[in-house]
Protein backbone atom coordinates (compact mmCIF):
# COMPACT_ATOMS: atom_id res chain seq x y z
CA UNK A 1 0.00 0.00 0.00
CA UNK A 2 1.45 3.45 -0.90
CA UNK A 3 1.85 6.20 2.02
CA UNK A 4 -0.91 8.48 2.60
CA UNK A 5 0.48 10.67 5.48
CA UNK A 6 -1.56 13.92 6.43
CA UNK A 7 2.00 15.75 6.64
CA UNK A 8 2.58 15.47 3.49
CA UNK A 9 1.53 18.87 2.69
CA UNK A 10 3.16 20.39 5.47
CA UNK A 11 6.51 18.67 4.28
CA UNK A 12 6.21 20.04 0.51
CA UNK A 13 5.50 23.47 2.10
CA UNK A 14 9.02 23.24 3.93
CA UNK A 15 10.57 21.41 1.02
CA UNK A 16 9.59 24.66 -0.90
CA UNK A 17 11.35 27.06 1.88
CA UNK A 18 14.50 25.15 1.18
CA UNK A 19 14.33 22.61 4.23
CA UNK A 20 16.29 19.80 2.91
CA UNK A 21 15.36 17.50 5.94
CA UNK A 22 11.84 17.88 4.94
CA UNK A 23 12.64 16.94 1.15
CA UNK A 24 14.30 14.09 2.27
CA UNK A 25 11.39 12.83 4.22
CA UNK A 26 9.10 13.21 1.34
CA UNK A 27 11.99 11.31 -0.58
CA UNK A 28 12.18 8.32 1.48
CA UNK A 29 8.41 8.39 1.81
CA UNK A 30 7.75 7.87 -1.72
CA UNK A 31 10.71 6.71 -3.23
CA UNK A 32 10.14 3.02 -2.93
CA UNK A 33 7.08 2.90 -4.83
CA UNK A 34 8.56 5.12 -7.21
CA UNK A 35 11.57 3.16 -8.09
CA UNK A 36 9.44 -0.19 -7.94
CA UNK A 37 6.82 1.63 -10.43
CA UNK A 38 9.82 1.97 -13.05
CA UNK A 39 11.63 -1.01 -12.58
CA UNK A 40 8.35 -3.04 -13.30
CA UNK A 41 7.70 -1.12 -16.46
CA UNK A 42 10.81 -0.78 -17.50
CA UNK A 43 12.82 -3.75 -16.41
CA UNK A 44 16.16 -2.26 -15.66
CA UNK A 45 17.10 -1.38 -12.49
CA UNK A 46 19.57 1.62 -14.06
CA UNK A 47 16.64 2.75 -15.88
CA UNK A 48 14.69 2.51 -12.44
CA UNK A 49 17.45 4.95 -11.26
CA UNK A 50 16.82 7.28 -13.45
CA UNK A 51 13.39 8.11 -13.11
CA UNK A 52 13.37 7.95 -9.47
CA UNK A 53 15.92 10.72 -9.84
CA UNK A 54 14.24 12.57 -12.34
CA UNK A 55 10.95 12.56 -11.15
CA UNK A 56 12.14 13.98 -8.17
CA UNK A 57 14.16 16.47 -9.54
CA UNK A 58 10.75 17.97 -10.37
CA UNK A 59 9.83 17.83 -7.19
CA UNK A 60 12.92 19.72 -6.16
CA UNK A 61 12.86 22.31 -9.65
CA UNK A 62 9.09 23.18 -8.96
CA UNK A 63 8.02 22.40 -5.47
CA UNK A 64 4.87 24.41 -5.88
CA UNK A 65 3.51 22.70 -9.32
CA UNK A 66 1.94 20.11 -7.08
CA UNK A 67 -1.74 21.13 -6.95
CA UNK A 68 -3.80 19.36 -3.74
CA UNK A 69 -6.77 19.91 -4.91
CA UNK A 70 -6.40 17.60 -7.91
CA UNK A 71 -5.18 14.25 -6.24
CA UNK A 72 -2.54 12.95 -3.94
CA UNK A 73 1.02 13.90 -4.02
CA UNK A 74 1.80 10.21 -4.25
CA UNK A 75 -0.55 9.86 -8.11
CA UNK A 76 1.34 13.19 -8.55
CA UNK A 77 4.46 11.60 -8.46
CA UNK A 78 3.35 8.50 -10.31
CA UNK A 79 1.88 10.49 -13.10
CA UNK A 80 6.12 12.03 -13.61
CA UNK A 81 7.44 8.65 -13.41
CA UNK A 82 4.77 7.49 -15.81
CA UNK A 83 5.59 10.27 -18.46
CA UNK A 84 9.25 9.59 -17.53
CA UNK A 85 8.76 6.08 -18.67
CA UNK A 86 6.65 6.14 -21.68
CA UNK A 87 9.73 8.87 -22.90
CA UNK A 88 12.08 6.10 -22.17
CA UNK A 89 10.15 3.89 -23.89
CA UNK A 90 10.20 5.44 -27.34
CA UNK A 91 13.95 4.39 -26.84
CA UNK A 92 14.13 1.22 -25.41
CA UNK A 93 12.27 -1.36 -25.32
CA UNK A 94 11.52 -2.96 -21.80
CA UNK A 95 14.06 -5.06 -20.45
CA UNK A 96 13.19 -8.75 -19.92
CA UNK A 97 16.13 -10.66 -19.57
CA UNK A 98 16.34 -13.18 -17.01
CA UNK A 99 18.51 -12.32 -14.12
CA UNK A 100 17.48 -8.71 -13.64
CA UNK A 101 15.40 -9.39 -10.46
CA UNK A 102 16.48 -12.17 -9.71
CA UNK A 103 18.56 -10.44 -6.77
CA UNK A 104 15.39 -9.01 -5.54
CA UNK A 105 13.70 -12.30 -4.85
CA UNK A 106 13.52 -13.58 -1.38
CA UNK A 107 16.15 -15.42 0.06
CA UNK A 108 15.16 -19.15 0.41
CA UNK A 109 13.58 -20.98 3.20
CA UNK A 110 13.41 -24.57 1.08
CA UNK A 111 15.87 -24.47 -1.83
CA UNK A 112 14.04 -26.19 -4.31
CA UNK A 113 11.15 -24.95 -3.52
CA UNK A 114 12.08 -21.71 -3.76
CA UNK A 115 13.87 -22.25 -7.26
CA UNK A 116 10.33 -23.24 -8.66
CA UNK A 117 8.84 -20.29 -6.98
CA UNK A 118 11.44 -17.66 -7.98
CA UNK A 119 10.96 -19.26 -11.73
CA UNK A 120 7.39 -18.56 -11.55
CA UNK A 121 7.47 -15.56 -10.96
CA UNK A 122 10.24 -14.40 -12.93
CA UNK A 123 7.94 -16.03 -16.04
CA UNK A 124 5.35 -13.69 -14.43
CA UNK A 125 7.47 -10.49 -14.32
CA UNK A 126 8.13 -11.15 -18.03
CA UNK A 127 5.20 -11.63 -19.37
CA UNK A 128 3.86 -8.63 -17.46
CA UNK A 129 7.10 -6.37 -19.03
CA UNK A 130 5.92 -7.80 -22.63
CA UNK A 131 2.44 -6.42 -22.46
CA UNK A 132 1.74 -3.06 -24.10
CA UNK A 133 2.17 0.04 -21.94
CA UNK A 134 -1.22 0.92 -21.71
CA UNK A 135 -2.18 -2.41 -20.25
CA UNK A 136 1.42 -2.31 -18.17
CA UNK A 137 1.29 0.48 -16.59
CA UNK A 138 -2.38 -0.32 -15.16
CA UNK A 139 -1.46 -3.87 -13.53
CA UNK A 140 1.90 -2.33 -12.19
CA UNK A 141 -0.13 0.17 -10.61
CA UNK A 142 -3.59 -1.58 -9.51
CA UNK A 143 -1.89 -5.09 -9.08
CA UNK A 144 1.86 -4.76 -8.14
CA UNK A 145 1.59 -1.32 -6.48
CA UNK A 146 -1.88 -1.86 -4.92
CA UNK A 147 -2.82 1.40 -5.27
CA UNK A 148 -6.70 1.84 -5.72
CA UNK A 149 -8.51 2.21 -9.17
CA UNK A 150 -9.16 5.68 -8.44
CA UNK A 151 -5.72 6.74 -7.93
CA UNK A 152 -4.37 4.68 -10.72
CA UNK A 153 -6.88 7.18 -12.46
CA UNK A 154 -5.44 9.89 -11.16
CA UNK A 155 -2.02 8.84 -11.81
CA UNK A 156 -2.77 8.35 -15.49
CA UNK A 157 -5.55 10.77 -16.37
CA UNK A 158 -7.91 8.75 -17.59
CA UNK A 159 -11.50 7.90 -15.85
CA UNK A 160 -11.87 4.89 -13.12
CA UNK A 161 -14.29 2.95 -15.92
CA UNK A 162 -11.08 2.52 -18.43
CA UNK A 163 -8.79 1.69 -16.23
CA UNK A 164 -11.05 -1.35 -14.78
CA UNK A 165 -11.22 -2.55 -18.39
CA UNK A 166 -7.66 -2.11 -18.78
CA UNK A 167 -6.94 -3.97 -16.10
CA UNK A 168 -9.51 -6.75 -17.24
CA UNK A 169 -8.17 -7.12 -20.81
CA UNK A 170 -4.56 -7.04 -19.63
CA UNK A 171 -4.67 -9.95 -17.45
CA UNK A 172 -6.32 -11.84 -19.94
CA UNK A 173 -3.99 -10.81 -21.89
CA UNK A 174 -1.45 -12.05 -19.16
CA UNK A 175 -2.87 -15.43 -19.18
CA UNK A 176 -2.65 -15.57 -22.83
CA UNK A 177 0.67 -14.98 -22.96
CA UNK A 178 1.96 -17.04 -19.71
CA UNK A 179 -0.33 -19.90 -21.05
CA UNK A 180 1.46 -22.80 -22.82
CA UNK A 181 0.86 -23.90 -26.31
CA UNK A 182 -2.34 -26.48 -25.58
CA UNK A 183 -2.35 -27.73 -21.63
CA UNK A 184 -2.47 -26.71 -18.79
CA UNK A 185 0.36 -23.95 -18.17
CA UNK A 186 3.47 -24.70 -16.08
CA UNK A 187 3.83 -21.43 -14.52
CA UNK A 188 -0.25 -21.86 -13.30
CA UNK A 189 0.74 -25.34 -11.36
CA UNK A 190 4.21 -23.68 -10.15
CA UNK A 191 2.44 -20.65 -8.66
CA UNK A 192 -0.68 -22.42 -7.67
CA UNK A 193 1.87 -24.38 -5.53
CA UNK A 194 4.38 -21.86 -3.88
CA UNK A 195 1.75 -18.83 -3.39
CA UNK B 1 -2.82 -30.13 -6.99
CA UNK B 2 -5.95 -29.63 -8.59
CA UNK B 3 -6.65 -29.94 -12.26
CA UNK B 4 -6.09 -26.88 -14.40
CA UNK B 5 -9.29 -25.68 -16.19
CA UNK B 6 -8.75 -23.04 -19.16
CA UNK B 7 -10.43 -20.35 -18.94
CA UNK B 8 -12.11 -20.50 -15.23
CA UNK B 9 -8.80 -20.83 -13.12
CA UNK B 10 -6.77 -18.36 -15.44
CA UNK B 11 -8.15 -15.27 -13.79
CA UNK B 12 -7.36 -16.30 -10.29
CA UNK B 13 -4.10 -17.64 -11.26
CA UNK B 14 -3.03 -14.33 -12.97
CA UNK B 15 -4.41 -12.59 -10.04
CA UNK B 16 -2.19 -15.02 -7.52
CA UNK B 17 0.94 -15.14 -9.74
CA UNK B 18 1.16 -11.20 -9.69
CA UNK B 19 0.64 -11.00 -5.85
CA UNK B 20 3.47 -12.88 -5.78
CA UNK B 21 5.63 -10.97 -7.90
CA UNK B 22 3.87 -8.00 -5.64
CA UNK B 23 5.40 -9.57 -2.79
CA UNK B 24 8.99 -10.42 -3.91
CA UNK B 25 9.49 -7.33 -4.99
CA UNK B 26 8.13 -5.19 -2.62
CA UNK B 27 11.04 -4.68 -0.49
CA UNK B 28 12.90 -2.57 -3.22
CA UNK B 29 14.24 0.35 -2.60
CA UNK B 30 15.93 3.07 -4.97
CA UNK B 31 19.85 2.80 -4.47
CA UNK B 32 21.07 5.51 -1.95
CA UNK B 33 23.17 7.06 -4.38
CA UNK B 34 19.97 8.48 -5.66
CA UNK B 35 19.38 10.26 -2.07
CA UNK B 36 22.83 11.71 -2.03
CA UNK B 37 22.29 13.13 -5.76
CA UNK B 38 19.18 14.27 -4.83
CA UNK B 39 20.14 16.47 -1.61
CA UNK B 40 22.81 17.72 -3.88
CA UNK B 41 20.43 19.24 -6.49
CA UNK B 42 18.23 20.36 -3.51
CA UNK B 43 21.39 22.13 -1.85
CA UNK B 44 21.92 23.85 -5.56
CA UNK B 45 18.36 24.89 -6.35
CA UNK B 46 17.90 25.60 -2.65
CA UNK B 47 21.02 28.17 -3.13
CA UNK B 48 20.42 29.51 -6.29
CA UNK B 49 16.57 30.26 -5.58
CA UNK B 50 15.95 33.89 -4.80
CA UNK B 51 15.76 34.31 -0.99
CA UNK B 52 12.21 35.72 -0.04
CA UNK B 53 13.46 38.66 1.97
CA UNK B 54 10.85 39.70 4.55
CA UNK B 55 10.90 43.65 4.71
CA UNK B 56 12.16 44.34 7.38
CA UNK B 57 15.17 42.52 6.13
CA UNK B 58 15.18 44.31 3.03
CA UNK B 59 17.60 46.89 4.05
CA UNK B 60 20.50 44.37 5.71
CA UNK B 61 20.29 41.99 2.76
CA UNK B 62 20.89 45.42 0.46
CA UNK B 63 24.01 46.29 2.13
CA UNK B 64 25.39 42.92 2.36
CA UNK B 65 25.18 42.74 -0.90
CA UNK B 66 26.75 46.42 -1.82
CA UNK B 67 29.47 45.26 0.67
CA UNK B 68 30.22 42.39 -1.17
CA UNK B 69 30.19 43.73 -4.62
CA UNK B 70 32.40 46.48 -3.74
CA UNK B 71 34.85 43.85 -1.62
CA UNK B 72 34.68 41.61 -4.16
CA UNK B 73 35.70 44.51 -7.01
CA UNK B 74 38.80 45.79 -4.47
CA UNK B 75 39.72 42.21 -4.19
CA UNK B 76 39.68 41.94 -7.63
CA UNK B 77 41.64 45.33 -8.60
CA UNK B 78 44.18 44.67 -5.86
CA UNK B 79 44.82 41.30 -7.38
CA UNK B 80 45.13 42.73 -11.07
CA UNK B 81 47.54 45.35 -9.02
CA UNK B 82 49.76 42.89 -8.47
CA UNK B 83 49.86 41.73 -11.39
CA UNK B 84 49.62 44.06 -14.20
CA UNK B 85 53.11 45.63 -14.80
CA UNK B 86 51.88 49.09 -16.08
CA UNK B 87 49.26 51.88 -14.64
CA UNK B 88 48.17 53.94 -16.65
CA UNK B 89 49.18 57.51 -15.56
CA UNK B 90 46.02 60.02 -13.74
CA UNK B 91 47.94 63.27 -15.48
CA UNK B 92 47.57 61.50 -18.99
CA UNK B 93 43.70 60.48 -17.73
CA UNK B 94 42.94 63.94 -16.61
CA UNK B 95 44.62 65.70 -19.18
CA UNK B 96 41.46 65.12 -22.00
CA UNK B 97 37.81 65.45 -20.78
CA UNK B 98 38.46 65.19 -16.78
CA UNK B 99 35.77 67.07 -14.75
CA UNK B 100 36.28 68.97 -11.85
CA UNK B 101 35.08 66.80 -9.12
CA UNK B 102 35.90 67.11 -5.43
CA UNK B 103 38.24 64.45 -3.49
CA UNK B 104 36.78 61.61 -2.36
CA UNK B 105 35.35 61.99 1.57
CA UNK B 106 36.29 60.28 4.46
CA UNK B 107 33.57 60.28 5.73
CA UNK B 108 31.71 59.32 2.72
CA UNK B 109 29.24 56.16 2.47
CA UNK B 110 31.20 53.37 0.78
CA UNK B 111 28.66 53.27 -2.09
CA UNK B 112 27.04 56.49 -2.87
CA UNK B 113 24.49 57.21 -5.41
CA UNK B 114 25.06 58.62 -8.32
CA UNK B 115 24.02 62.18 -8.79
CA UNK B 116 21.02 63.04 -11.07
CA UNK B 117 23.47 65.00 -13.34
CA UNK B 118 26.72 62.99 -13.30
CA UNK B 119 29.83 64.77 -14.53
CA UNK B 120 31.50 63.87 -17.13
CA UNK B 121 34.24 61.65 -16.35
CA UNK B 122 37.48 61.14 -18.25
CA UNK B 123 37.65 58.36 -21.58
CA UNK B 124 40.64 56.67 -20.09
CA UNK B 125 43.39 57.09 -22.16
CA UNK B 126 43.03 55.51 -26.03
CA UNK B 127 43.37 51.61 -26.69
CA UNK B 128 47.13 52.37 -27.70
CA UNK B 129 48.15 53.54 -24.52
CA UNK B 130 45.41 52.04 -22.03
CA UNK B 131 46.59 48.48 -20.37
CA UNK B 132 44.73 45.73 -21.29
CA UNK B 133 41.66 45.00 -19.16
CA UNK B 134 42.04 42.02 -17.21
CA UNK B 135 38.96 39.59 -17.51
CA UNK B 136 38.03 38.32 -14.63
CA UNK B 137 34.48 36.18 -15.86
CA UNK B 138 34.54 34.78 -18.62
CA UNK B 139 32.25 36.11 -21.10
CA UNK B 140 30.50 34.61 -24.76
CA UNK B 141 33.38 35.09 -27.15
CA UNK B 142 31.26 34.29 -29.87
CA UNK B 143 28.45 37.02 -29.05
CA UNK B 144 31.63 39.47 -27.80
CA UNK B 145 33.06 38.79 -30.70
CA UNK B 146 29.88 39.68 -33.22
CA UNK B 147 29.55 43.16 -32.20
CA UNK B 148 31.96 45.71 -30.67
CA UNK B 149 31.22 46.49 -27.32
CA UNK B 150 29.85 49.72 -27.00
CA UNK B 151 31.41 51.53 -24.07
CA UNK B 152 30.35 54.19 -22.01
CA UNK B 153 31.29 56.84 -19.90
CA UNK B 154 32.85 56.12 -15.92
CA UNK B 155 30.69 56.91 -13.46
CA UNK B 156 32.28 58.01 -10.01
CA UNK B 157 31.26 55.30 -7.29
CA UNK B 158 32.20 58.76 -4.62
CA UNK B 159 31.47 61.74 -4.61
CA UNK B 160 34.09 63.39 -5.91
CA UNK B 161 37.16 63.61 -8.72
CA UNK B 162 37.56 59.77 -8.99
CA UNK B 163 41.00 61.03 -10.01
CA UNK B 164 42.17 63.14 -7.67
CA UNK B 165 45.63 62.92 -5.34
CA UNK B 166 46.29 59.61 -7.71
CA UNK B 167 49.34 58.99 -9.42
CA UNK B 168 47.90 56.07 -11.37
CA UNK B 169 44.80 53.73 -11.84
CA UNK B 170 44.42 50.70 -13.19
CA UNK B 171 41.99 49.39 -15.17
CA UNK B 172 40.04 45.99 -14.47
CA UNK B 173 37.39 44.89 -16.47
CA UNK B 174 35.03 42.60 -14.09
CA UNK B 175 31.50 41.23 -14.81
CA UNK B 176 28.94 41.52 -12.04
CA UNK B 177 25.51 40.04 -11.73
CA UNK B 178 22.65 43.08 -13.13
CA UNK B 179 21.05 42.63 -9.40
CA UNK B 180 24.47 43.89 -8.05
CA UNK B 181 23.82 47.22 -9.92
CA UNK B 182 20.56 48.06 -7.87
CA UNK B 183 22.33 47.93 -4.49
CA UNK B 184 24.66 50.61 -6.11
CA UNK B 185 22.21 52.72 -7.17
CA UNK B 186 21.95 51.51 -10.70
CA UNK B 187 18.47 50.91 -12.01
CA UNK B 188 17.72 47.65 -13.11
CA UNK B 189 15.64 46.17 -15.56
CA UNK B 190 12.59 43.93 -13.80
CA UNK B 191 13.24 40.31 -14.68
CA UNK B 192 16.88 40.42 -15.54
CA UNK B 193 18.48 39.72 -12.11
CA UNK B 194 20.32 36.67 -13.62
CA UNK B 195 22.05 38.82 -16.22
CA UNK B 196 25.81 39.54 -15.90
CA UNK B 197 27.12 42.99 -16.82
CA UNK B 198 30.48 43.56 -17.44
CA UNK B 199 32.26 46.82 -16.57
CA UNK B 200 35.78 49.06 -16.41
CA UNK B 201 36.15 49.54 -12.57
CA UNK B 202 39.07 52.37 -12.45
CA UNK B 203 41.14 51.31 -9.40
CA UNK B 204 43.61 53.16 -7.20
CA UNK B 205 46.90 52.36 -5.68
CA UNK B 206 45.02 51.85 -2.79
CA UNK B 207 42.64 49.41 -4.01
CA UNK B 208 39.71 51.47 -3.89
CA UNK B 209 37.93 51.31 -6.71
CA UNK B 210 36.75 55.05 -7.66
CA UNK B 211 35.14 54.81 -10.87
CA UNK B 212 33.37 52.39 -13.57
CA UNK B 213 31.97 52.48 -16.86
CA UNK B 214 29.93 49.44 -18.75
CA UNK B 215 30.75 47.51 -21.37
CA UNK B 216 27.34 47.22 -23.17
CA UNK B 217 27.28 44.64 -25.83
Amino acid sequence: MEPTDADTPELLRRSAEGDEEAFVLLYRRYQGGIYRFAWRMTGSREAAEDVTQETFLVVVRGPNRYDETRGAFGAYLYGIARNLVGKRAGRERPFVALGDGEDALRSPADPTADLDRRQAVEAVRQAVLTLPEHYREVVVLAELQGLAYEEVAAAIGCPVGTVRSRLHRARALLAQRLRGRGGAPQWTTRVAETV
Amino acid sequence: MSRYRPGLDDDRLVGEALEALAQDTEHIEAPAAVETRLRAAFRASAGSAPEPAPPSRSNAWKWVATVGVAAGLVWVAYAAMRTEPSAVPAREVAGREAPAVSAPSESAPPVARIAPAPPRVPRVASRADAPRPMRVAASEPSRASRRPPRVERFEPLYPGDPLADLDAVHLVRVSVPRSALATLGWPSRPGARDDRVELDAMVGPDGMTRAVRFISQ
